[in-house]
């Protein structure tokens, strides 16, 4: 193997890329082979001007062959491991053990910041080598542990360190551990609507996909905001994950634990939502891994577009296929989806009358229903509260987020136990399979259950989705086996009582 | 078929005729359809009507409608004629024909349940269970076939397998409104659709309100469950009283549009209906014993009482009024649900159920 290695981007995994160079007589020219993008083939320029600003001047005629030739390289993260492999076959440094080099260079010789840290620092942990790369990256990628990380300012301390004259320590900086995040808005400021905030600790609690049905002005958009701040903090192994994510894309975030909350407007397109296009992105569902993909409006949204989250939302991940290759991935998201109940918003509101006509409404109810509303557990009603019912709740306090994110998290602890050998992190990943065996009722729990099945009219899929939910709420109420009263409580989140019913 | 059958048939066919005019004729109808411009004119047909009759006649219209008939298992019911009901005779203009698709006749006597399309889900519930408690009584269930108030109607006396007839503004081959498609098909097996309109006589405006007098003619009694002001519903009413039907109303909240009619017909003397019984009982006594008041479900608890305070309360309200976390308040609510003590009524909102003893349905269709 060639000692200087960079890496392109697969998706989120990262490929190797061996940099081969040549220096022959004749006139000064640079050649890039291997199929290099245009970032990748104006490489050239960056990394003559900052060679020559440390003091490297190149002559001759210089090939640059980035194997394997055949798999198209991507961005301007191979500038650094381009430079080094310069200086090294120009003999200004001398060639060591192999390392993997990422970052870009400006013309001066400074680093900056590159996407793909996280998945080469994952690549150097696979292959035993250290990786060299931007500080600004550091951070990011020292979340993958066990891997000898170097973060060098610029191209002259970094040639300094291989030469070794002035070695850089390695990056051993800790994370800065955040506090609680800011609950924005708090729970406890939302008047009334006990019932749907309840619902949201239980969507928080078993990672349960959460509609919100309800008049404008409800306030369906602050409670789904206001979800934010009852997650509980992501654990390492999650936080590793998105940040793989985000790091393919370039998004600029500190490894933080609080979970991604991504809003998606309705004119989104499905490569936007999904992921895909020529460089096969992630998309939208993709960034929201781990955390709350937010669908407001849902009756909006295109038919189609709801279609293409059905299959991510069973399985947890999406594979995007195009000409280019096809690229699979993560995509476990608690999503939330709010909508009105009719196309004019009053349905059923105590105090304005719905002015749609019959055929709207049964248009819109059958744009509502379908294989989507399927895989949502918890369908909430939020009745807009009349003046004198408001002036009723004057003075009662809600509880605050920073105590319900305790239970929550609590809850979280005993699915983890539970589920942890079984690979799972929440109730709402429990397989079909495993519902009738591995969820534990009480004894007088299924001649209810049966009754009322038959009373309510529940489907099959509707008595495990009952179940899922019922096995949440006995873990924010910290029982063992799931009781009649958990079960309850469970059926009041069915599918009665939103738009396809209500009327 | 007789020519006088045939004859009304195809007149029939031209909707500014009606049964009252053969009073005021000095030839019967079989003798119209025979004659020709001169005597069309002396009995003051308008150039349109007559260009009508003699095309009818012409293509032998009659004698095809009645094969389609036929086909269908429409029965038809002419004026003065075999199974055509006496009641239409209060009619100022009653019809000439009734197309009866289904079981005919549908009920020794009917009570026609009426309200407007777009009522609450309180109307739609309350007119399932009238629905259902005037087939139990072995009332017929008169209504338009109509979305909302009248479609529950139906449902409930379905619910019930009792009978029920559906008076339509269309042709009775046709489903309108088309999500009624399964219901008039239900309807057809237990009861009947019954039209005046030729068959596959399409939708239009005026032609419900003319349907309606049909519906007040036919009734014994009739319930408005919930109308505004400007309602078919209304229209039905008001005609029905004039005919001295007995009007009943189901009491409506004074603030909301779609009660204000229907309210406003008790200032006019219609019976307020205050128990969901009242109207079986008042019916059939034998069968009052049947019914009984709220206190014999032994089931209460402090929930459950908030509750049949009044109806329509979002959960906060009920949550501060029993003092319990509104996870309680969910899970008793469900457990009553279950039990079929209280549901949900407008989206987030609970109502006690009304007890009348009996098993209680599902949800309420539109």
């Amino acid at each position: 193997m060639r000692p200087v290695l960079g890496v392109t981007l697969k998706g989120i995994e990262a490929v190797p890329i061996e940099i081969e160079v040549e220096i022959t007589g004749g006139l000064f020219a640079i050649s890039v082979v291997g199929l290099p993008d245009t970032a990748v083939k104006e490489a050239r320029e960056r990394v003559r001007a900052a060679l020559r600003s440390n003091g490297i001047l190149l002559r001759g005629r210089i090939a640059l062959n980035l194997a394997p030739a055949d798999l198209p390289k991507v961005g301007s993260l191979l500038d650094l491991p381009m430079a080094v492999g310069l200086a090294a076959e120009s003999g200004a440094v001398p060639v060591g053990k192999p390392a993997i080099f990422l970052g870009e260079l400006a013309m001066d010789g400074r680093l900056r910041s590159t996407k793909g840290a996280v998945a080469a620092a994952l690549l150097a942990r696979r292959n035993g080598l250290p990786l060299y790369l931007p500080p600004q990256n550091a951070p990011e990628a020292s979340l993958v542990k066990g891997v000898e990380i170097y973060a060098a300012p610029d191209l002259a301390s970094l040639l300094a360190h291989l030469k070794g004259e002035r070695p850089l320590p390695p990056f051993a900086e800790p994370l800065p551990e955040e506090g609680e995040p800011p609950a924005e808005p708090d729970l406890c400021d939302i008047k009334g609507q006990a019932a749907a905030k309840r619902a949201l600790e239980i969507a928080a609690a078993g990672h349960h996909n959460i509609l919100l049905v309800g008049s404008p002005g409800s306030g369906k958009t602050m409670l789904a905001r206001a979800l934010r701040g009852i997650l509980p903090p992501l654990t390492d192994e999650e936080r590793l994950e998105t940040m793989l994510v985000r790091s393919t894309l370039g998004v600029r975030t500190n490894p933080g634990r609080s979970r991604p909350y991504r809003v998606v407007h309705h004119t989104a397109s499905t490569i936007a939502l999904c992921g895909g296009g020529a460089s096969l992105k992630p998309g939208e569902i993709s960034l929201a891994h781990r955390g709350v993909l937010f669908l407001d409006e849902f009756a909006e949204f295109h038919r189609d577009l709801l279609e293409a989250l059905r299959q991510p939302l069973e399985d947890g991940t999406i594979t995007v296929s195009r000409a280019s290759g096809s690229v699979t991935y993560p995509a476990r998201v608690l999503l939330v989806c709010a909508c009105n109940p009719c196309p004019c918003g009053y349905l059923g509101d105590p105090q304005e009358p719905c002015r749609c006509a019959p055929h709207v409404l049964e248009r819109y109810r059958n744009r509502l229903s379908g294989p989507i509303l399927d895989r949502i557990d918890l369908h909430v009603p939020v009745p807009r509260l009349t003046p004198e019912e408001l002036v009723c709740l004057e003075g009662r306090q809600g509880q605050p987020s920073a105590e319900v994110r305790k239970d929550v998290l609590a809850a979280r602890q005993a699915q983890e136990e539970r589920w942890g050998a079984e690979g799972l992190h929440s109730n709402a990943e429990i397989p079909e399979r495993l519902v009738r065996t591995g969820i534990r009722l009480s004894r007088d729990v299924r001649p209810f259950l049966a009754q009322s099945a038959r009373n309510l009219r529940l489907s099959g899929r509707g008595i495990s989705r009952v179940l899922k939910v019922a096995r949440t709420v006995a873990d924010l109420r910290g029982n063992d086996l799931v009781t009649v009263e958990d079960l309850c409580e469970a059926l009041a989140y069915r599918g009665g009582g939103t738009a396809g019913d209500v009327a | 078929m007789t020519l006088r059958e045939e004859a009304l048939l195809a007149l029939n066919r031209w909707e500014g005729f009606h049964a009252g005019m053969l009073e005021d004729w000095p030839v019967g109808p079989e003798e119209i359809l025979e004659g020709d411009e001169s005597l069309w004119v002396r009995l003051g047909l308008s150039p349109k009507a007559q260009e009508m009759v003699a095309r009818l006649r012409r293509e032998g219209w009659a004698t095809a409608e009645r094969e389609r008939a036929e086909r269908l298992g429409a029965r038809l019911l002419f004026w003065g004629g075999d199974g055509y009901p006496p009641r239409l005779a209060d009619l100022e203009r009653p019809p000439a024909v009734l197309y009866a698709r289904g079981k005919w006749p549908v009920a020794a006597r009917m009570d026609a349940i009426v309200g407007t399309r777009r009522c609450s889900p309180y109307g739609s519930r309350i007119a399932r269970e009238l629905g259902c408690l005037l087939a139990e009584a072995s009332i017929g269930v008169l209504s338009g076939g109509a979305l909302g108030v009248d479609g529950a109607a139906h449902a409930g006396a379905l619910e019930a397998e009792g009978a029920t007839a559906a008076v339509l503004g269309t042709g009775v081959d046709l489903a309108y409104p088309p999500q009624h498609e399964d219901l008039f098909a239900r309807i057809r097996e237990r009861g009947t659709l019954l039209s005046e309109y030729p068959l596959s006589t399409a939708s239009r405006p005026w032609r419900f309100p003319r349907r309606n007098r049909l519906i007040a003619a036919l009734a014994d009694r009739l319930v408005v469950v919930e109308a505004p002001v400007k309602s078919g519903a209304i229209v039905t009413a008001k005609l029905a009283m004039e005919l001295g039907r007995e009007v009943w109303v189901v009491p409506g909240r004074i603030d909301e549009w779609v009660c204000k009619g229907s309210n406003a017909l008790l200032w006019d003397g219609a019976h307020p209906l205050v128990e969901l019984e009242d109207l079986a009982r008042v019916a059939a006594p034998e069968q009052a014993t049947l019914y009984g008041p709220w206190a014999e479900k032994g089931d209460t608890s402090p929930l459950l009482d908030a509750l049949r305070s009044f109806g329509d309360q979002a959960v906060d309200i009920l949550a501060s009024a029993v003092k319990m976390s509104a996870a309680d308040v969910l899970a008793e609510l469900s457990r009553l649900e279950a039990l079929g003590l209280a549901r949900r009524t407008l989206p987030g909102r609970w109502s006690a159920e009304p007890s009348t003893g009996r098993k209680k349905a599902g949800h309420p269709i539109l």
